[in-house]
């Protein structure tokens, strides 16, 4: 009897991980205690400067493309536009480090709570914004460099540090027992960010975007 | 070519455009059924139009503008082609009452029939082009305008939902051969779109192949 009861106990855990969800539980990172290098810094902290982005996103079975305009405002907020090609605008939100997420506009067609919400969590993921408070630094074996773990929201975000660097090259967000998305950030600390690559685990969405060098496409 | 080039050529292209668009006429137009006709007329004789386009887009966040520029094809009838070269490949075509976008790598085909959009996007287009749009005082509230070198016109959308979207669409039609050379949508916040066309040419033989989707 007391068999059939654990039986019973553990078929739901067996289910949950058989069933292709992306745990988060075993993720390999250990307490680095005595951590004394950099701390995460957002590739788009500056004073003036805005970056271009030629920008896909795939949501289920559709896909938008346009240019994606980040910038940096006052107060570490940031504005983020996304236009089509031809130059109309899908959405426009603006960011705040202590407050909720600003809807400027956005394109009928997307205009789902649900939606704004994902789109603005990435986004943040992506600015490295609202990860306040004393992050705990950790490592992973055979991975140089540090990875901080942020929590906001009931969700852990983990910031993934090169060694000598403070700007992220990957940044993961789980749930209590499964993770939610990936952000990977190519580009060097001198030069600038080249693109990031933005995809969740258990939700088709992604979003792709490739840096446009500022000299050849704007006109002051 | 140096980017100091490139900006110096863009500038080149847009300042004979800002010399004819110096300023936004706002002298009533005298003669607008005059003017309606004779784009009726117009419209009748081009079979198609061959443009180059330069798109600027300017948001309030930003300081400066984003600059973009293509070549745009016409065919009667209702054969549009839509080619974006710098500073990044895109391509809109619609024909047949399907559209066809290709960006990068990727491409795919849609059909209008069944797709809300993208019908009143073509409607849009096509009304802009084919001066067809005037007519729409079902959609849009519009007014003319008129100075030495340029007819103008507004149209202000009548739903709520487009203006939303756009607050105003302007029109440039050149006085003497009435082609469209300016159109500019605004927007909220004092951000606009605004697409100049130049090097036109009226009736040259385009091969209906360019607006086939292979």
């Amino acid at each position: 009897m007391a068999g059939r009861v654990y039986t019973f106990a553990l078929l739901p855990l067996l289910l949950f991980f058989s069933n292709g969800c992306s745990v988060a539980i075993f993720n390999d990172y250990h307490r680095l205690p005595d951590y004394k290098g950099n701390t995460p810094v957002s590739w788009f902290q500056s004073d003036t400067a805005h970056s271009l982005f030629n920008t896909k996103i795939d949501l289920m079975k559709n896909h938008f493309s346009g240019l994606m305009v980040i910038k940096p405002l006052a107060g570490a907020s940031y504005r983020v536009v996304f236009i089509t090609e031809v130059g109309l605008k899908i959405f426009d939100l603006e960011f705040f480090p202590d407050r909720e997420v600003k809807l400027h506009y956005i394109m009928d067609v997307m205009n789902r709570k649900a939606l704004i919400k994902t789109l603005s969590n990435d986004i943040s993921l992506l600015l490295l914004n609202g990860l306040t408070g004393q992050p705990k630094v950790m490592s992973k074996k055979n991975s140089p460099g540090a990875i901080f773990r942020y929590r906001y929201k009931g969700k852990k975000n983990y910031v993934h540090l090169k060694e000598k660097h403070a700007m992220p090259f990957y940044v993961k967000q789980t749930s209590c027992l499964s993770n939610k998305v990936r952000v990977n950030l190519y580009g060097k600390p001198g030069s600038g960010l080249d693109s990031v690559k933005i995809k969740h685990y258990n939700l088709r969405l992604s979003l792709d975007l490739y840096r446009i060098k500022e000299n050849q496409y704007v006109v002051e | 070519m140096k980017i100091k080039h490139k900006i110096i050529i863009f500038s080149f292209l847009i300042a004979p455009a800002c010399q004819v668009f110096a300023q936004k006429p706002d002298k009533a137009m005298k003669d607008i059924t005059g003017f309606r006709e004779k784009l009726v007329t117009m419209s009748d004789k081009v079979n198609t139009i061959e443009s180059d386009f330069v798109q600027e887009k300017n948001l309030s966040v930003l300081t400066s503008k984003i600059i973009s520029s293509g070549h745009f094809c016409y065919k009667k009838d209702n054969n549009i082609r839509w080619e974006y070269l710098q500073p990044y490949q895109y391509l809109i075509i619609i024909s047949q009452n399907k559209i066809f976008i290709k960006e990068d790598k990727n491409q795919k085909q849609y059909d209008m029939q069944s797709n809300r959009m993208f019908q009143e996007m073509n409607k849009f287009i096509s009304g802009c082009i084919q001066g067809d749009i005037l007519k729409n005082e079902k959609d849009y509230k519009v007014a003319y305008f008129e100075d030495d070198r340029n007819y103008f016109v507004s149209l202000v959308p009548n739903a709520e939902k487009m203006q939303q979207m756009l607050n105003e669409v302007q029109i440039w039609f050149n006085r003497t051969d009435l082609t469209v050379t300016r159109i500019t949508m605004m927007e909220s916040e004092g951000d606009y779109t605004r697409i100049d066309f130049m090097n036109k040419k009226l009736n040259t033989d385009i091969p209906i192949e360019k607006f086939s989707f292979k």
